[in-house]
């Protein structure tokens, strides 16, 4: 009996070490990359940096005042009319254009209507193939291709449609851009949750004379209702880190007009300018105490308003 | 067959993602085991790395001896990338393998105040046996040792000069009489030539039978010569539409030409030493409403006053060129203001311009290392081979800007051109080196900045100067005629004190380097019209706002700069 204890004991120690190795790693992740990254940034919020000495001075809350009066020495290029409005812009645009369309999407591939299949690769080959690449083709098609289309097929002329001197049509190719890039991950994941719905429900609501409009409305959304509530929430969260694929098409050479908050502080972050990251992280973290209760309260929202199978 | 085909597609889409992933991180290579290893990293942008593989090879020849944990003869390991640049280093130097290297834009401050790269005060005051005994020390120039000296060290060495500004086809001035001639009219105007040997102005630095004869010596004649082309139906300027911030090139040029080496001193230490600087205070809208001109008083500048910098008169001059420039499609090359019209895009068109059918551009908007980058790709070759007898007639020449603002520049009266380089290129070696490689790293240090190699430079990389004293001169007919027009303005100015680099160990430049560094896509631009807009060209292209709006937004109030700038 004591010798069955003893080598219980020591698969036991075992089993332990294993369990310590497997997470030993994860763990240090989470300490070093969850923990210490942000416990630093929040820390930086509230200190300046001395150019002489090289070192961070703790200032108190003096570089949120600063950002509440707009006089923060580091406030170049914030203009919180255009930041905000363009954030907003794309945030609405996304759900409008790229969330309703994706359910539809979504439903037609789950439906497995006609030309389905073909569709499924063509949103998800994106994905596969490094943004930066489609960023070029696209940046070609826009400012090459589609003007002599233009001009050849219906004699209009295309000038000047997105190299940032026309806002409105940069604007709507940089929007145009980021919802069909992120178009494939949601019809992916819709049509993915879609496919977990029984047949017999679907069965049932065609023996019924369920239109697909009604089917969809009134059968598959509810069902998937779980899925769309996290994808909404994590849209929500990333209202801030939002870049518009900016960066991407114009580099540090983006006018202040075409700014989200998300392009802002990247950009101002790869200047690597010491004297500037309190800053950085003083304006990030008013970005999360704004985020955060909106996420929760959309959340809470969306939990208790939206469709039910009932 | 559905499921074969989904198969295959798979397998290339995965294939053609792996095929790019190398070219996002460099993989260094290893060299000849049985030597000591030299990792040395190198930014790849317009000066190339072909210097440093020939570097490399006689250095490697020269230390063929050289002993090391039992190992004989060194391998200098290269690691040259254009994704990596100084400002980009200074989170990953300390995971770097390199020991050695030569970067532009480097935070050199927050370098040092990081402990990231080592003191080479001993190195720099070492005597070399290989360079007649003379001291790396000794070739620095004053300016450089007073600017990167903390705490009585120096830990970098000065790289490279680059300058911003334009390169112009002295094949298409001379066809389209673009030069101006040395008769003056009744009007006290200057004439163009009229045929290829009617004798030409003596340009901005009043000398004739130099580089820069015949060449716009003031503002108005710029103007002059930009509204001929017009008439001729030739592009003022090209520039890559890829980058916008190429559009400021063209201005900091004009500026520091303007300005000279006293104004763009006063720029980056807010002191003009005594000196009075033109500022403008208002403009005259009265005399002429289609053309604001300024209203001028002379400021001495002071750390009480520096936010006047943003107010002087050779800031509003250079941007109400640019705004003339960019203002109209009759001025620059078609294609410039498309973001797909990459910087090899422009310098190739460049190139071909006036030899193939279509539009003419006269100028180049970039800095002077363009040529070294397009002799680098092949395009200097690749035109030559296409238009073979008509290539003769192509010219590139970088061009010596105008530095008063009207009339005209008479023989003996100008000044030699303002040369400053904006670029922060800088050699030091990673404060993470091992101990006993530290002797061999400073020995490769050593060896660059041996006079033999200083020259070996300039030679390899078509004329461009590396940052400290040599005799440069003396290689001069070794060069493409490109690079001897480089040279030359480059030693007419140390000569005259009209060269610097546009750096300060000044507090208040230190601690808002963003704000006052003139490169083209820093803060300094930045102005409140369009929202923020640091980009004159879009400013002007998108709103129609004209260069004093621009200027006039660009302003500094003495509140915010006692508030926030000189706190």
């Amino acid at each position: 009996m004591a010798k069955k204890e003893r080598a219980f004991s020591t698969e036991r120690k075992k089993e332990l070490i294993f369990y310590c190795l497997m997470f030993a790693l994860p763990v240090l992740q989470i300490l070093i990359f969850y923990f210490y990254v942000n416990f630093r940034s929040i820390a930086l919020a509230f200190t300046e940096y001395d150019v002489e000495s090289g070192k961070y001075f703790f200032v108190g809350v003096e570089n949120f005042i600063e950002i509440f009066k707009g006089v923060h020495p580091k406030m170049t290029n914030f203009n919180m009319n255009f930041i905000l409005s363009n954030t907003l812009l794309i945030f609405a645009m996304e759900l409008l254009f790229g969330f309703i369309p994706a359910i539809f999407f979504s439903y037609y591939i789950f439906k497995k209507y006609p030309l389905s299949g073909v569709f499924k690769v063509i949103l998800y080959t994106p994905h596969i193939v490094s943004t930066i690449i489609f960023v070029v083709i696209y940046r070609n098609f826009v400012e090459s291709a589609l003007p002599q289309i233009s001009e050849k097929l219906f004699g209009l002329e295309m000038q000047d449609v997105f190299n940032q001197v026309n806002a409105n049509s940069t604007r709507f190719f940089m929007i145009f851009f980021t919802i069909f890039i992120g178009f494939g991950t949601r019809v992916l994941l819709y049509s993915g949750a879609m496919s977990s719905i029984s047949e017999s429900v679907i069965e049932s609501g065609e023996l019924e004379g369920v239109k697909p409009l009604q089917e969809l409305v009134f059968i598959v959304v509810p069902l998937i209702w779980g899925t769309v509530v996290t994808f909404l929430v994590v849209c929500i969260v990333g209202i801030f880190s939002n870049q518009m694929t900016a960066y991407s098409f114009f580099g540090e050479g983006l006018d202040t007009k075409y700014y989200t908050f998300g392009y802002y502080l990247y950009y101002r972050a790869t200047k690597l300018d010491m004297t500037e990251y309190p800053y950085l992280s003083a304006l990030g973290l008013l970005m999360t105490l704004f985020a955060v209760p909106v996420t929760l309260c959309a959340r809470y929202l969306l939990n208790k308003y939206g469709p039910t199978t009932d | 067959m559905k499921k074969l085909i989904t198969l295959i597609m798979t397998v290339v889409i995965a294939l053609s993602t792996l095929v790019i992933a190398p070219a996002c991180s460099p993989v260094i290579s290893g060299g000849d085991p049985n030597k000591t290893w030299l990792y040395v990293g190198n930014y790849n942008g317009g000066v190339g790395d072909k210097w440093l593989k020939e570097v490399e090879k006689r250095f490697e020849k020269k230390y063929e001896n050289y002993q090391l944990n039992g190992k004989t003869g060194v391998d200098v390991i290269l690691d040259s990338n254009k994704e990596t640049t100084g400002k980009t280093l200074i989170s990953s130097i300390s995971q770097s393998k390199n020991e050695v290297f030569f970067h532009q834009q480097v935070l050199y401050f927050d370098y040092v105040n990081q402990s990231l790269i080592r003191d080479l005060s001993g190195l720099l005051e070492r005597q070399n046996a290989d360079d007649q005994n003379q001291t790396i020390k000794s070739k620095m120039y004053e300016k450089d040792i007073e600017n990167l000296t903390v705490n009585g060290k120096i830990y970098a060495l000065p790289h490279y000069e680059c300058y911003n500004g334009l390169t112009y086809d002295a094949g298409i001035f001379l066809k389209n009489r673009l030069y101006f001639s040395n008769s003056i009219a009744e009007d006290g105007t200057r004439k163009f030539i009229t045929n290829d040997n009617t004798p030409l102005s003596p340009g901005p630095n009043g000398i004739s039978g130099d580089y820069d004869d015949g060449l716009p010596s003031s503002f108005e004649e710029f103007y002059k010569m930009i509204d001929r082309m017009k008439g001729k139906s030739v592009k003022s300027v090209i520039w890559t539409g890829e980058y916008t911030h190429y559009t400021n090139i063209l201005i900091t040029a004009l500026y520091q030409s303007y300005m000279g080496v006293n104004g763009i001193n006063a720029h980056v230490d807010f002191d003009s030493n005594g000196e009075e600087i033109e500022i403008v205070t208002d403009f005259d809208l009265i005399t002429n409403a289609e053309k604001p001109t300024p209203m001028i008083q002379k400021e001495v500048i002071t750390q009480e006053n520096g936010y006047l910098v943003k107010q002087s008169a050779g800031l509003y001059y250079a941007l109400e060129v640019a705004a003339k420039i960019f203002g109209s499609q009759d001025y620059y090359y078609k294609d410039s203001t498309a973001g797909n019209f990459s910087q090899i895009s422009a310098m190739r068109t460049f190139m071909k311009s006036g030899l193939k059918p279509g539009e003419t551009a006269a100028m180049l908007i970039d800095g002077n290392y363009w040529y070294n980058e397009a002799d680098d790709y092949g395009i200097m070759e690749e035109v030559k081979s296409e238009y073979s007898e008509a290539y003769t007639t192509k010219q590139p020449r970088f061009m010596a800007l105008p530095q008063k603002y009207s009339g005209t520049v008479m023989e003996g009266e100008g000044n030699a051109p303002t040369m400053i380089d904006s670029y922060n290129a800088y050699c030091f070696i990673n404060a993470k080196t091992a101990e006993n490689k530290v002797d061999l790293a400073e020995k490769f240090v050593a060896f660059c900045y041996t006079d033999s190699e200083l020259k070996e430079f300039t030679k390899n990389t078509n004329g461009i100067i590396k940052g400290v004293k040599y005799d440069y001169n003396s290689i001069k007919s070794s060069l493409c005629d490109y690079a001897k027009g480089v040279v030359e303005m480059r030693a007419e100015a140390e000569k005259a004190g009209t060269y610097m680099k546009a750096f300060s160990n000044n507090t208040i430049f230190k601690a808002n380097m963003n704000a006052f560094m003139v490169d083209g896509t820093s803060e300094f631009w930045e102005s409140k019209v369009g929202g923020g807009s640091k980009y004159l060209y879009l400013a002007v292209r998108s709103d129609n706002y004209s260069a004093k709006d621009y200027f006039n937004g660009m302003k500094i109030t003495q509140s915010t700069w006692e508030n926030t700038y000189n706190k």
